[in-house]
């Protein structure tokens, strides 16, 4: 009986997860920055991004923004029911997260990631450190921000950004831009 | 008509086989011989061609001399099946050769090599047509002994060591099979093989049994079947890979065919017998397929395939032998005999295909470790084509040949199993018949990608000779020719499988059975395939036109990767070494040691993995053991005194008065 | 209708349905971890995008690698032409040849294998070396369970297999269906042979190979597995309901709607009870799957072992045979198991299938034999399913050594050695025949090999509390033998044996856990020492 009234719960009632329409609110967002036009096309020629797959990338980051990404994934924020999935390797992705101020040691990780991923590519810089260099901005260890190293699409600042800003930043572009 | 054609030309084959041979020694150049090697052969085929459309398994005598023995070779339907296998693989093999003995000038003595082979082939041949014991044991062992100095042709301790052995074990089975035709000829050297079948009706039972082992180890050993098969994988690797092809490929076949002239003569084999051969065959099956994944060396992989294969002939041979011995369910039994035969043809074709190609492979990298191959298909794309269709032959695929063999093999296990009546013996037999026919065949698919996807694709492990495919041209032919002719034979199995059963029934009995229907259609299985291609080529040419393509490195994580990450041959088999492990016999060396003293953290470290092959400790061991200990007890009556021998001299002479009195 | 028209129809249903199927378990899972999860319409947004990129092809690759997705995809039309998942007797039904199919199957694993070496990277030799492994072993498999089915319908296509086989007629034919569905598993690189889902190259099997694939190629190789998913799910539902597949030379256009219902109602059905498999599933490590294709084969097996010794004997399968065999079963798979728990678990299962047996004679008894074999029925469950494996459990409770039973062999070796016990029993009774026993062979046979086995378990385990579960599987052998002779024991008697059984499994394992007190080990080789 308990297992049934489990079932009912899991498969008919979604009352742990984060409402959609949080995402989409448009809170205060002047800091999101989306660059570029070729964006929009971009996006267009991908069925407008109903089905995208990330690969995530650390470029020097201090894993705050990984541990945002991780919990993504989850029941509560559950970034698998608007089409976009986590997937292991950058031949089969569409979309690049790259995190961390690019350090010097891992551009050369960035750039082959990014040139190893089917175009057309979407790059999103999560975090301070991927959009501006953050508090490590002018240091010799470091590349600089991601724009530096590869072309990027849109940055989402923060540090770390909050999962619901992550989703907005990357949702805000996709369909539902689209569909207000 | 016909009739004196094919004598003529086998006799045109025989003497321009003969001729090739000396060639060599009166001119430098080994070319001409190798050419007229090449004729003499396609020749031979032709014969054989004639012979199947002209005739329907009669006897063909073809000379008859009664001149101080008595000679009558004669072609009849099963060995002229043989013949024609031979003859068309040797003038493929011929074409091989001319470009692969002068590749190796320096190491063989390519005209020594070129004569030999053509004598090599020619025992072959011989010990087919030959119909009497002492022409059939004198051109087996020209066959020995010309193959003897084949696999030393390079001089190499290596190779003299595997050749003793080879020549040891082949003169134990040829006196196994000299002691057994004796014991039927009643001593007599000119016996008919005619007479099989009357001269084995009046033995004892305990003869016959006898009689059919020295025959099943006299040809069994030179089979490979699996407690005798120790000189296999030593002596086919060392050979030139052309020879190794012929021994292979082909001189497996002789021995096969003698098993199955003998089977089919023999009256009434006793059932235990048979319960030897399918046991024995099984045998060799696993432990042959098991050593053919696991070993590292590519000629010794395919060396042990081919116990496998051998042993897969024997199981389906053996079990036509039980229940032909009982005279029950003949229909199968003689289906299982002709699915065997195919078997057996389409083996000769893949396994010297094979060997061939290895050949190719072992010139290109100046290495027979698989560990240090790979990325050859980019180097040779049209060579790995042939051997991936070569590899995909020798696999139970359709709508290859192969896969035909064992399609007859399961679904006659099953069609007995369906007619079973409380024996619950055979129940046992046919299940594990069954499952190890499974294993064997997926352990095969399993062995042969592991030498393509190793050598052929990837990173070279070790550095590959780039020159132009176009220069080996000779080398590439003959290997696609062969694995065209097994998908050939794939589509059309179904009539040649027919005629082949009808064939062994008219040979082995009077009366005519109707054949075992095949109920599925080989040429409707091919054209399905061809059809599915076509759609594929449709939807990728037609609905899908986007074909943008962009080169980059392999996807490494972001940490360049080099060929030192890649997996190798030894890591793709752990798996089955994990698995298997009670059955292989292996030596793991562990060996870390600190580079500095003061810090223990940092270590190098040294792996070793050593295969030794368990039966050498399981059967070969015990019995030198056993032997030296014999010897020992011996020498205890050499004791140096003369009275002593002369005492013996008296034992004996009182011995032999007594038996004779 | 042409069978060209049925064909057709059947590949474009396919394709149509396959990334449905594959959508669908992955909601279902989703659902299951309690996230919304994607619509199950999602892969055909994802393989349209795919087929829109760009395709980056490796330095180090070859022509294989080019070849290798159009060949795989191949293999899975071609496995969407030639088994009969909608329609049978068409013209091509001979094409269904079981080894056909496997070879088809074999092929592709083949390519993939050899597409995963090309690229010269580690993760993808790796997953070709698993993926080729699992292939290789899961041939034996495939062929027993294949011939097992033909045997039974003498046909040795899946479309003669599906016109002749009844399930319920011929039981033991679900044995080889549950060695079929592990086949499915693996072949479909689903849990527990490999996580499709998976981001850890270290853990992939399918995906280590696919890894390098991207744009187009990744789109045929990802349909390519919905497709065989889809196929598999089809053939296996097509087993247990035969009649649910149309016959094309019977055709009319609403038959061809239901068929076409019936299918979508068969994946929807398969991928639901998949998604529940897999989330209660873990992956298993890949050094065990030997473990995974011994349970397998054993199933498979047992289910040959079964349909031909009851075609050879004619018998005719009745409840009770079945439930025999169930018992036997359970036994057999206890057999193999370490965990306590697990082997309670299994001990109860077959203890409730005694149960069934004597439920199942009922009817070929006298009438006032009836209320008794009711009785023993009812005491049976109570005891042996609920009482005893709650009392052992009880006790084992306050130690946490004892919840493993570690044994002299290794799992696989202990499966093969129990159906040697029970093909040697089986020989030795065969001749046997005991007067007033004669009708129920087989309860003979369960008594006897229950026995055998029990012993053989309390031989090979080392631990004190398996001698317990061996002791109490000797006594269900005896409970057996005295269905068998059903009658000539009074009921009192038996209720005094139930009562006594559970008072010496409690006695038993207060003894033992005391044992364990007192010095230290329940392991008979440490006990052993205690002597000298």
């Amino acid at each position: 009986m308990k297992a049934l009234s489990l079932l009912r719960v899991l498969l008919f009632k979604k009352s742990v997860i984060e409402k959609k329409e949080i995402f989409f609110e448009s809170n205060d967002n002047e800091a999101l920055e989306v660059l570029g036009s070729e964006i929009k096309k971009i996006i267009d020629q991908l069925y407008a991004g109903r089905s995208l797959r990330i690969r995530a990338v650390d470029a020097g980051s201090t894993n705050a923004e990984e541990i945002e990404l991780t919990a993504l994934n989850n029941a509560y924020y559950d970034i698998d029911r608007f089409g976009l999935s986590f997937v292991a390797s950058p031949r089969h992705a569409d979309m690049l997260f790259v995190t961390g101020p690019v350090t010097r040691n891992l551009e050369y990780a960035l750039r082959t990631t990014y040139e190893a991923v089917p175009q057309p590519c979407i790059v999103v810089a999560i975090g301070d450190g991927a959009c501006t260099g953050g508090m490590w901005k002018d240091s010799y260890a470091i590349v600089g921000p991601v724009e530096n190293v590869i072309p990027v699409h849109l940055k989402i600042p923060g540090d770390p950004p909050t999962p619901i800003e992550i989703l907005h930043g990357v949702l805000s572009i996709l369909k539902y831009q689209k569909i207000k | 008509m016909w009739e004196q054609y094919i004598i003529y030309g086998i006799i045109f084959y025989f003497v321009g086989l003969f001729l090739s041979g000396l060639l060599v020694l009166f001119q430098k150049k080994f070319q001409n011989a190798t050419k007229l090697f090449v004729l003499a052969n396609v020749v031979g085929f032709t014969v054989g061609i004639i012979y199947f459309t002209q005739f329907s398994g009669q006897h063909i005598i073809l000379m008859d001399v009664e001149w101080f023995f008595h000679f009558a070779p004669q072609l009849h339907a099963i060995s002229a099946v043989f013949f024609t296998v031979l003859c068309g693989v040797s003038a493929l093999v011929g074409v091989y050769s001319l470009q692969y003995l002068s590749l190796y000038k320096e190491t063989y003595n390519p005209s020594m090599v070129a004569s030999l082979m053509a004598f090599f082939v020619l025992g072959m041949q011989g010990v087919l047509i030959s119909h009497e014991t002492f022409s059939f044991l004198f051109f087996w062992e020209v066959m020995s002994f010309s193959s003897f100095f084949l696999v030393l042709s390079d001089r190499k301790s290596e190779s003299i060591k595997a050749a003793f052995l080879y020549l040891i074990m082949t003169h134990i089975g040829a006196s196994a099979i000299l002691a057994g035709f004796l014991i039927l000829g009643k001593g007599s050297l000119s016996f008919d093989f005619d007479q099989i079948q009357n001269a084995s009706q009046n033995l004892s039972v305990v003869s016959q049994y006898f009689v059919f082992l020295l025959f099943l180890f006299g040809f069994g050993s030179k089979a490979g079947l699996v407690p005798f098969h120790v000189w296999l994988p030593e002596a086919h690797p060392q050979a030139p890979s052309n020879i190794s092809a012929l021994m292979s490929g082909l001189m497996l076949k002789v021995a096969v065919y003698g098993f199955i002239m003998i089977m089919l003569e023999m009256y009434h084999i006793p059932r235990f017998a048979a319960l030897i051969v399918i046991f024995l065959g099984l045998l060799s099956g696993l432990v042959g397929v098991l050593y053919a994944v696991i070993e590292r060396d590519i000629k010794r992989v395919l060396a042990y395939s081919s116990i496998e294969n051998m042993g897969i002939i024997f199981a389906m041979l053996g079990l036509a032998m039980y229940y032909l011995s009982q005279n029950v369910h003949e229909v199968i039994a003689y289906g299982l005999i002709a699915f065997t035969m195919f078997h057996a043809i389409n083996h000769a074709l893949f396994k010297t295909a094979l060997f061939l190609s290895s050949g190719v492979i072992i010139n290109r990298v100046h290495t027979k470790s698989l560990d240090a191959m790979g990325g050859i298909a980019k180097v040779m794309p049209i060579f790995s084509f042939g051997f991936l269709i070569v590899i995909l032959g020798s696999l139970p695929l359709p709508p290859f040949g192969t896969f035909y063999g064992e399609w007859g093999f399961i679904q006659s296990v099953i069609s007995l199993l369906r007619s079973l009546h409380d024996a619950p013996y055979d129940i046992i037999l046919l299940l594990s018949t069954l499952v190890a026919i499974g294993l064997i065949g997926g352990l095969g698919i399993f062995a042969m990608i592991r030498i393509f996807g190793i050598s052929m694709l990837g990173l070279p492990h070790h550095s590959i000779d780039k020159r132009s495919e176009k220069t080996d041209i000779l080398l590439i032919v003959p290997i696609i020719i062969l694995g065209m002719t097994v998908l050939v034979l794939g589509i059309f199995a179904q009539p040649i499988i027919l005629q082949i059963s009808v064939y062994i029934q008219s040979f082995a009995t009077a009366s005519n059975i109707s054949p075992q229907p095949m109920n599925i259609t080989s040429i409707f299985v091919a054209v399905i395939v061809f059809a599915i291609g076509s759609l594929v080529y449709m939807i990728n040419k037609i609905v899908l036109k986007n074909h943008k393509e962009r080169k980059y490195h392999t996807w490494d994580c972001g940490q360049p990767i080099d060929v030192s990450m890649q997996y190798s041959a030894t890591a793709f088999s752990a798996p089955i070494r994990f698995f298997f492990l009670t059955f292989i016999g292996r030596e793991k060396t562990i060996r870390s040691e600190a580079i500095v003293e003061t810090n223990p953290w940092i270590r190098k470290s040294f792996f070793a993995l050593y295969l030794r092959p368990i039966w050498i400790d399981v059967l070969y061991a015990p019995i030198t053991k056993g032997l030296f200990i014999v010897a020992e007890r011996v020498r205890l009556i050499q004791s140096g005194r003369i009275q002593y021998y002369i005492l013996f001299l008296l034992f004996a002479l009182i011995i032999t008065l007594i038996t004779a009195l | 209708m042409s069978s060209l028209l049925a064909i057709l129809i059947q590949i474009i249903f396919i394709l149509a349905i396959a990334p449905f199927a594959t959508g669908l378990v992955r909601m279902i899972k989703a659902r299951l971890q309690g996230r919304h999860g994607a619509s199950p319409f999602l892969p055909y947004i994802t393989l349209s995008t795919l087929l829109k990129k760009e395709m980056i092809i490796p330095h180090a690759s070859s022509w294989v690698f080019r070849s290798v997705p159009y060949v795989v995809f191949g293999c899975a039309l071609a496995l969407a032409v030639i088994v009969p998942v909608i329609f049978i007797n068409t013209h091509i039904a001979f094409m269904s040849d079981f080894l056909i199919i496997s070879g088809v199957l074999v092929t592709g694993s083949i390519f993939l294998v050899l597409g995963g070496l090309d690229a010269g990277s580690a993760f993808g030799g790796m997953g070709s070396s698993r993926e080729m492994t699992i292939a290789t072993l899961l041939e034996p498999v495939v062929i027993v369970v294949f011939s097992t089915i033909n045997f039974v319908s003498g046909s040795s296509t899946i479309d003669g297999m599906l016109q002749k086989v009844n399930l319920f007629t011929e039981p033991y034919l679900f044995l080889s269906l549950i060695a079929l569905g592990l086949i499915a598993l693996a072949e479909n690189a689903r849990y527990p042979v490999d996580n499709p889902a998976t981001h850890l190259e270290l853990t992939m099997v399918h995906e280590a190979m696919i890894l390098e694939y991207s744009g187009k190629y990744l789109a045929f190789l990802e349909y390519a597995s919905s497709i065989k998913l889809t196929i598999f799910a089809l053939l296996i539902t097509n087993f247990i309901f035969p009649h649910s597949v149309i016959d094309v030379q019977s055709w009319s256009f609403g038959l061809l709607l239901s068929g076409l219902l019936y299918s979508m109602i068969k994946i929807i059905c398969v991928m639901i009870t998949l998604g529940f498999v897999e989330s209660m599933l873990a992956k298993m490590r890949f050094y065990r799957m030997s473990e995974y294709f011994s349970i397998a084969f054993v199933v498979g097996i047992l289910g040959m072992l079964i349909a031909i010794i009851s075609s050879v004997n004619n018998i005719a399968f009745q409840n009770h045979i079945l439930f025999s065999l169930l018992t036997i079963i359970c036994v057999v798979l206890l057999f193999g198991r370490v965990r306590l728990k697990a082997i309670l678990r299994y001990y109860a299962y077959s203890s409730f299938a005694i149960a069934g047996i004597a439920w199942g004679i009922v009817p070929l008894v006298p009438e006032d034999e009836k209320y008794h074999l009711w009785m023993f029925a009812a005491f049976t469950i109570i005891t042996k399913t609920i009482a005893v494996p709650y009392v052992i459990n009880r006790a084992s409770h306050a130690k946490k050594s004892l919840t493993n039973l570690p044994s002299f062999l290794r799992p696989g070796k202990s499966y093969f050695l129990a159906i040697i016990l029970l093909i040697v029993t089986y020989f030795t009774l065969r001749k046997v025949t005991i007067i007033g026993l004669v009708e129920w062979n087989s309860l003979l046979y369960t008594a006897v090999s229950l026995i055998v086995l029990g012993i053989a378990m309390m031989i090979i385990k080392r631990n004190i509390y398996s001698q317990i579960i061996g002791l109490l599987i000797v006594e269900n052998g005896i409970a057996v033998f005295v269905l068998a002779t059903v009658g000539s024991l009074p009921l009192m008697i038996e209720f005094g044996i139930f009562s006594v059984t559970v008072a010496t499994a409690y006695i038993l394992a207060i003894l033992s856990a005391q044992i364990n007190d007192l010095y230290g080990s329940t392991d008979t080789e440490d006990l052993r020492e205690l002597v000298e």
